[in-house]
This record gives structure tokens, C-alpha cells and sequence, in this order.
């Protein structure tokens, strides 16, 4: 336990500094940029003038865009530590794989959960009645959220494992994260995706895990038979990221070539 | 120091960002392809499902276009940036035999050579994907002054910035308190005259912003130019942003690489 607190005090020490800048991007500035971006401006010109319910569509999706790129940041810290300072390495030789491992998940998906979890909050203070929210049930959307940054986070885990060079950090976002991101309703939603008439989307974005995040937030401040159900949604998140977990630690074992 | 000997300087810096650019060409472009794609079935096809006019596809995708501008210009400054505080590369170059200014034009002139080749074959692959050839009315002429005056802009204010700000912020805050509030109220993803008419107020302020001309104008090449903000208004706009940026750079790089005056390099 002394060694677990000491990671855990170790991996705050990390970040400390960097805190309140994070705090104000997270909570103040990017959900008023997307508040107005993809909640206004862009429903505005794309739907018309009596377009709330779009608009409150693609804002929503851009919770899942904030949990990836800010899971993103917080995973590129740990890569830097495997891969350049071999802070990792030390880290396990000191105590053992399997703390040092969850130690950093846990810490990693709390910190990403507590910089987005006043995304929507925010963004209803920046548009006020435009970003409906009449049949949000806001506990719920908090344990969404939190099954959302733990799928993204595990799934970014998996990612530390696969990569053996910092120079293909830029690879691993572009071919490995933003497809993803893209196909899992950050801006349509499910439906829209199925029904596009590209070949293969539907299928492609049923077995997208991510899909179920945005439809899940959406589910719960829309009801409706248009976005997946919140059962549905749970169940793949938390499948999704049990298998994630299970992949990034054995590959990231594996490839650390620990005895 | 002679005109050719300095013409020579810059040929032979010229071709070093060449060469380095087409070590990683083949990866970029794979890359590109990849985020053409998404950005093309995203505006070309998911939201007109959601009931988005189709007359809006190629513009906003042509508004999209700017990110890979924007993206080859933010990894040529985080090079410089890696560079000012690392090995300081650039502190060698400089002590060549000709002007500053010289040197930074090579470079310059490589990130532009960059952005070009990104930016030209994700329009052909973006245009091909959505299909709407028929929503197309390019004017060459016009094609061909904006995009190289584009890439110009964004390569400028990104070296300007790399320059002028810390390694931290560059590597951290820029993107949320410089680049992206450009982007939102910027018209990159709707045409500026939609806003126009819904909030004429904001749309007016929205043409002080650079982001607004240059996917405007961009628009205004490739689509039938009677609902964007007037291509001379926006090149005359970009103009001057590129001749006050030349200058700041030409300072700022002056202000963070004198060793003797300033000694920030060695602080970093």
C-alpha cells in the first residue's frame, strides 16, 4: 500500500504544475470554443435558424472528442517515460508491473474524468436554451462520462504497448485514434452513419466501441429509438475496456520483456 | 558576401528541408489520406444524412482543407522549437556567410514546398470522394494565388510564434487559446455568409480574423464566387498579415537567437 500511495503521490507531483492550466483549458476554454463552434455557428449555417435539436447533436458529440484528446495528452507523458526516460522501467523494477500499471491507469482515468466532466455544464451556461437539456439526468451522464474516459484511456493503454519509436506518436494518432474518433459519431451521429449509404459504414460503426460512448450522452440528454440504448451502451463500454485493460497489459508486459 | 553566394546559401538550405521532407513524404501522405477520407464522408455524406443541404458539402470540406495547412505549419514550428532548445541547428545556419533573412526564407520557402504537396493531393482525393465535380467552378488563376499565399500566411505566423513563445506553450496552450479560437470563429466549418445572415454583427467581426479569409477565399477559387467574402478583399487581407508577420519574424528571431544581448537560447 505504501508503494501504491507513493505512485499515486509520485504521478500528482508529475502534473501538479500543469493543473490549472489544464483546469481552465478543460473547464472554461474548449467548451466554449465548441459551444459555439459546433453548437452554433455550424448547426446555424448547416440546419437554419430553428435548428436547437441539431445543435444540441453536435455538441454532444464533441464530449467524446474532448475525452480522446485529452486522454491523448495525458497517455503521451507515460509513452515519453517508456519510450525516452525510462522513468516506467524504474518505476517497476521498484515495486512491480502489475502496480505500476494500475496505478497509472487509475490515476490517468480519474484525472481525464475530473478535466471533462463540466464539459456540458459549461457549454449549457454558453448557449443557454439552445443546448437543450430538458430530460438530462446529470448523475447519469457523469457515470457515462466515466465509462467513456475508461474505454478511451484503456484503449490508449494499448497504444503505449504497440509503440516502439516517439517519432511514431504522430502515426499513432493519425492512423490508430482519429478514424476512430471520426467513425464513432464525434460529429453525425449513429444514425446518420447507417444511413449515409456508404458501403460498409454501418457495420464499421456498429463495432466500433466509441460509437457507444457518443450515443449513450446523446441517448440521455435526446431519448429516443434514434440513438442506441443506455443498456447496450454499458455493456459494450465496459466489456470494451475489460478487454482493452487485459490487451494493453499483457502487450505492454510483453514488450517491456519483463522476467 | 555576394548575391550569388548568398543565392547559393539558400539553394543549399533550401534543398536540406527537401531532402528531410522526402524521408517522411510517403508516411505524410498516408496519414493525409486517412484524415481526407474521414473529412470527406463526414461532410460529403453523415451530415447530409442529418439533413444538411447538399450545396454545403464541398464548401465545408473546402473549409476542412486548412487543417493540413495548419497542421504541416505547427509540425515546422515544433521542429524550430525542438530546435531553439536542443541542439540549436539554427544557431549554426546563422553563422553562415549571408543574412539572416536568407536563412529564414529557406525555411520559409521548404515548410511552404510542404504544405503545398499536402494540401493539393488531399483536395484532388477530398473533391474525388464527396463526387460533387459538379459544384465545382474553379478559377485557376485564382487557385493559383491563394493556396501558396495560404501556406505563406500559416507558415509565417507558426515560425513567428515558435519564436516568440515559450516551449511549453507551444507544446501545450497554443492550440486552445491561439490556433482554435481562430478555427470557431473562423468559418472553417460553415460558409461566412450563413452567418451573415443570421448574426451579421458577429460575421463582421469574423472578418478581422485571418482563418475567415483564407478558407473563404479558398472557397471562392474552387465554387461559383457569389457567396463568399470577395476574393480581394481576402488576398489584400492575407497580403498585409504576411508583410507585418515578415517583419515580426525577421525581430523575434533576431530578439531569440542573440546569444550576446539576450542569451534566452541558453536559458531555455
Amino acid at each position: 500500500m505504501v508503494r501504491v500511495q507513493q505512485l499515486f503521490l509520485r504521478e500528482w507531483f508529475r502534473i501538479r504544475e500543469s493543473v490549472r492550466n489544464q483546469m481552465v483549458n478543460s473547464w472554461l476554454i474548449w467548451p466554449v470554443l465548441f459551444g459555439y463552434g459546433n453548437g452554433y455557428f455550424v448547426p446555424l449555417a448547416a440546419f437554419g435558424g430553428q435548428s436547437q435539436l441539431k445543435a444540441t447533436e453536435l455538441v454532444l458529440g464533441m464530449n467524446l472528442f474532448m475525452i480522446v484528446v485529452t486522454g491523448f495528452f495525458m497517455v503521451l507523458d507515460i509513452i515519453n517515460e517508456r519510450l525516452d526516460t525510462k522513468v516506467l522501467q524504474y518505476h517497476i523494477s521498484v515495486t512491480s508491473f502489475r502496480t505500476t500499471f494500475f496505478v497509472r491507469l487509475i490515476f490517468t482515468v480519474l484525472y481525464a474524468y475530473i478535466l471533462i466532466l463540466p464539459f456540458c455544464a459549461v457549454v449549457k451556461l454558453v448557449l443557454g436554451s439552445w443546448f437543450i437539456t430538458t430530460h438530462v439526468s446529470w448523475p447519469l451522464l457523469a457515470l457515462i462520462l466515466l465509462l467513456g474516459t475508461t474505454l478511451t484511456i484503456t484503449y490508449l493503454f494499448c497504444w503505449i504497448g504497440i509503440l516502439d519509436k516517439i517519432s511514431n506518436l504522430e502515426h499513432m494518432w493519425e492512423r490508430g485514434v482519429e478514424p476512430v474518433m471520426w467513425l464513432a459519431g464525434v460529429w453525425a451521429p449513429g444514425y446518420a452513419i447507417a444511413q449515409s449509404g456508404v458501403p460498409g459504414m454501418a457495420l464499421l460503426t456498429t463495432i466500433n466501441p466509441f460509437l457507444y460512448v457518443s450515443e449513450a450522452i446523446r441517448q440521455i440528454f435526446l431519448p429516443g429509438p434514434q440513438y442506441a440504448s443506455l443498456a447496450t451502451c454499458c455493456i459494450v463500454m465496459v466489456s470494451s475496456s475489460i478487454v482493452f485493460t487485459l490487451i494493453s497489459y499483457h502487450l505492454l508486459k510483453h514488450r517491456m520483456d519483463l522476467v | 558576401m555576394n548575391l550569388f553566394q548568398q543565392l547559393a546559401i539558400a539553394r543549399q538550405l533550401f534543398l536540406r528541408e527537401c531532402v528531410a521532407f522526402s524521408q517522411s513524404w510517403k508516411n505524410m501522405m498516408i496519414d493525409n489520406v486517412i484524415i481526407a477520407t474521414m473529412f470527406s464522408l463526414v461532410f460529403g455524406y453523415f451530415m447530409p444524412a442529418m439533413g444538411m443541404p447538399l450545396h454545403l458539402r464541398m464548401p465545408m470540406f473546402l473549409g476542412a482543407v486548412i487543417v493540413f495547412c495548419i497542421s504541416v505549419s505547427n509540425m515546422v514550428a515544433l521542429n524550430c522549437v525542438f530546435d531553439i532548445t536542443g541542439p540549436k541547428v539554427i544557431a549554426y545556419h546563422l553563422t553562415l556567410p549571408t543574412r539572416i533573412g536568407v536563412v529564414i526564407s529557406a525555411f520559409v520557402a521548404g515548410a511552404m514546398v510542404r504544405s503545398l504537396l499536402t494540401i493539393i493531393p488531399v483536395l484532388l482525393l477530398g473533391i474525388t470522394i464527396i463526387g460533387d465535380w459538379g459544384a465545382l467552378d474553379p478559377s485557376y488563376a485564382k487557385i493559383m494565388l491563394i493556396i501558396p499565399l495560404v501556406a505563406f500566411f500559416w507558415v509565417l505566423l507558426f515560425m513567428t510564434l515558435s519564436f516568440l513563445l515559450r516551449k511549453e506553450t507551444m507544446l501545450g496552450d497554443i492550440w486552445p487559446r491561439i490556433i482554435m479560437p481562430m478555427f470557431v470563429f473562423g468559418c472553417v466549418f460553415y460558409p461566412w455568409a450563413a452567418i451573415a445572415r443570421h448574426a451579421p454583427q458577429t460575421a463582421r467581426w469574423m472578418l478581422f480574423n485571418p482563418m475567415t479569409h483564407s478558407v473563404e477565399s479558398i472557397r471562392s477559387a474552387f465554387l461559383p464566387a457569389v457567396n463568399y467574402v470577395p476574393f480581394a478583399l481576402s488576398v489584400s487581407f492575407l497580403s498585409i498579415c504576411c508583410g507585418l508577420l515578415c517583419f515580426a519574424l525577421a525581430r523575434v528571431v533576431r530578439q531569440r537567437l542573440n546569444l550576446v544581448e539576450y542569451g534566452k537560447a541558453y536559458n531555455e
